[in-house]
């Protein structure tokens, strides 16, 4: 589970240029109740202006013709700049699906902490396992380029032999599963005058998220600092559209693109860079950029704000808007971030919804990879609601006190103290203890004093959890204090077998699921 | 996700590209979709004059007519977030849209599944899963838009493992009913 936050092996990983330059198309500069809801769930709009009006048939076009010319241009520059690799996704045009290969990604998760805006990037990697000893060859897949995993990147160990694709970016990582899509299903490509239609046989689904960066609160520290960052960026890329000399832009331009920002900290920002003219003919009502004022080059603006950060603000939004949507009011979800910097395991008076929310689960995994905390597992947090997931909530590492089983509870009675030091054991009641306990003399004879005491004190450990009535032995088992080891191993053994049923469960092919079935209540969205 | 505003004149004739809404045709499985799949497959041009589409997406309603066939079709909401990634490798993949909509096309003559005119039958029969203790005119009038709302969700993601995943996959949200939820909602 260590390994899990660790880039293994560099990314090398490159947005679309309109998405590193936080092109408004791409990443709006704000995102209402509405848009919010339909988070990465857009609904096709009506057009309007435009041919494809409802009411009469529309033509459907195939793409043959465009994705031919498309693919030969690209060669013709790949070859004019020496044949070598190029990058194409310089301009929006470039995202436009009529050409090129598509594959389709289908999330597990209902509500994934983190996701790509569009111009995006994201690898495809194949973590393979080597088995020991022999030479051996990964299998080759259709997607993905081959990465050795030494240790595992997910949750789980990975067996030897075993491959395990998986979507990685500088937001997460996650499992991906293979599968076709269904020969009845086509991919419509619309505008507002055409329709065009194509064959996508490739689908993944993307199992949960192993979050790589942490989504920030509302109204917290980070998601303040952001939302500034971001009105200064879009302020400084203004001036740099700018083409009079010296450069200058409107208030109302930059107030239409953050409404939700009070004209002050707006006019804050501006300050910084520009000042306002009153009056003085040209200037007249225009913030005009000081002579004094080094504009940053658009490299350093790409840095004050990346898209990544901006798809963990949305995120948060999101996240926000749906609780406030499903009743929780905004002092149970501030009261969640002033928490904070309180005992950051003690998170009792959170509501176990709010804990569901994306700044808690990103959290809680990334403090568990540093050791700060385990994870739940399972509990309420799980996205899939039936075992199949892991539940993202912090719970503390120190076994003493976690939800300890009643088994462990009472053998933390019989630990230290009284007269079961096995410091002052006599190897003679030692070696009666263990014929107690079945073994044998023969067995026992060789083996030197601690051995000895290390098997009685194994064995009784052993015997106090299973609930066997050896109560008397019961004092030389080590209770919660000693166990940490033991329940780490119970962790990762956890971890495993949710790993393993989530893998086996989205790799399936078969329509297993009838129409009806449910997992718990028929629907509890129902008030 | 649409866009805000485009502010100045300059920026409108950089930035200002539409990009192309998707969403998936769903055909009845069977002889049609494998005739278009096939159709589609080899290139073909003439693909203009043999499929047409109509639709109108504000009340979920449309017509495909392929060849001779007319299908009537209506628009759903998928379950799961879907992406369509492009790329020229297939080890990086950039993305390029979000897909959140299945057209659904029935056969002529196929009243399996929610009809144009049947809209209030639809309603009707959903809501017998629903608990149904609501007297009050406020809370049956956002009843019925939510069961309306509903009536439009598909249940099913594209992928086999994700069959019926709104019913068997998703954690359910804990609402909390103390707050008033009119005062949330702005």
């Amino acid at each position: 589970v260590d390994s899990v936050g660790k880039n293994l092996g560099s990314l090398n990983l490159q947005h679309a240029t309109p998405a590193v330059e936080l092109c408004t198309q791409l990443f709006p500069t704000h995102l209402n109740a509405t848009k919010l809801r339909h988070f990465h769930r857009p609904t096709i709009k009506k057009v309007v202006h435009g041919k494809v009006k409802p009411g009469e048939y529309h033509p459907v076009q195939s793409i043959q013709k465009i994705a031919e010319t498309r693919a030969a241009e690209r060669e013709k520059e790949r070859q004019a700049y020496g044949g070598g690799e190029m990058f194409y996704m310089r301009r929006l045009q470039d995202l436009s699906g009529l050409d090129s290969d598509l594959v389709l990604a289908e999330y597990c998760e209902q509500y994934p902490p983190l996701l790509n805006q569009i111009g995006m990037a994201t690898r495809v990697k194949n973590y393979y396992k080597k088995k020991p000893g022999k030479q051996d060859n990964p299998p080759m897949l259709e997607y993905g380029e081959i990465s050795y995993a030494h240790t595992s990147p997910f949750q789980a160990d990975m067996l030897p032999g075993e491959i395990l694709q998986a979507f990685e970016n500088h937001m997460f990582r996650a499992p991906i599963f293979h599968h076709q899509l269904l020969l009845t299903d086509f991919l419509i490509l619309r505008t507002k005058s055409n329709y065009h239609i194509r064959n996508v046989k490739n689908i993944f689904t993307i199992g949960q998220e192993c979050p790589l960066q942490e989504v920030p609160g509302p109204n917290s520290k980070r998601a303040n600092i952001f939302a500034r960052d971001f009105l200064q960026a879009y302020i400084f890329r203004l001036f740099w559209k700018s083409r009079d000399k010296p450069p200058r832009i409107k208030m109302e331009d930059v107030r239409k693109a953050f409404p939700q920002n009070a004209e002050n900290s707006i006019r804050k920002r501006l300050k910084m860079s520009s000042d306002f003219k009153r009056t003085g003919g040209v200037h007249c009502n225009w913030w005009v950029l000081r002579s004094d004022f080094r504009l940053p080059s658009q490299e350093e603006i790409r840095q004050l704000v990346t898209p990544e950060q901006c798809c963990a603000y949305y995120s948060m939004q999101a996240a926000e808007q749906r609780l406030k949507d499903a009743g929780y009011g905004e002092k149970v979800l501030f009261a969640a971030v002033d928490d904070e910097a309180a005992d950051e395991n003690d998170t009792s008076k959170i509501e176990d919804e709010v804990k569901c929310a994306p700044w808690h689960t990103t959290k809680a995994y990334l403090d568990s990879l540093k050791g700060k905390c385990w994870l739940q597992l399972r509990g309420f947090s799980d996205p899939t609601g039936c075992g199949e997931g892991f539940s993202y909530v912090r719970v503390s590492n120190k076994p003493n006190a976690r939800e300890a089983e009643p088994e462990t509870i009472q053998t933390k009675k019989m630990v230290t103290g009284t007269d079961a030091d096995l410091r002052r054991l006599h190897l003679k009641e030692a070696k009666k203890i263990l014929n107690k306990f079945g073994v044998s003399d023969s067995h026992v004879r060789n083996l030197s004093r601690w051995q000895i005491i290390d098997i009685v004190r194994t064995m009784s450990t052993a015997r106090a959890r299973d609930g066997e009535d050896g109560a008397a032995m019961a004092k030389f088992a080590r209770g919660n204090r000693y166990s940490q080891m033991e329940y780490q191993e119970k962790y990762k053994e956890d971890c495993r077998k949710i790993f393993e049923v989530q893998n086996k469960s989205l790799s399936t092919n078969h329509l297993t699921s009838t129409d009806n079935e449910t997992s718990g209540e028929e629907d509890s969205d129902v008030d | 996700m649409s866009t805000t505003t485009i502010t100045t004149k300059k920026e409108k004739n950089e930035d200002q590209f539409e990009l192309e809404q998707q969403f998936v045709l769903r055909m009845p499985p069977g002889e049609h979709a494998n005739r278009l799949h096939d159709l589609i497959e080899c290139g073909d041009e003439k693909i203009r004059e043999r499929l047409f589409i109509d639709l109108n997406p504000e009340r979920r309603r449309g017509r495909v007519k392929f060849d001779d066939t007319v299908f009537k079709a209506t628009l759903y909401d998928l379950p799961c977030i879907t992406e369509t990634y492009k790329t020229f490798d297939r080890k990086t993949l950039y993305k390029i849209a979000d897909v959140a909509q299945v057209l659904v096309c029935r056969l002529p003559g196929d009243l399996s599944s929610s009809d144009d005119d049947d809209d209030d039958d639809e309603t009707g029969k959903r809501s017998n899963t629903n608990v149904t203790t609501i007297s009050d005119g406020g809370n049956e009038k956002k009843k019925k838009e939510k069961d309306k709302e509903k009536k439009f969700q598909w249940p099913h993601g594209l992928t086999p493992p994700l069959k019926n995943v709104r019913k068997r996959r998703f954690r359910k949200v804990a609402r909390q009913k103390t707050q008033d939820r009119d005062e949330m909602e702005q």
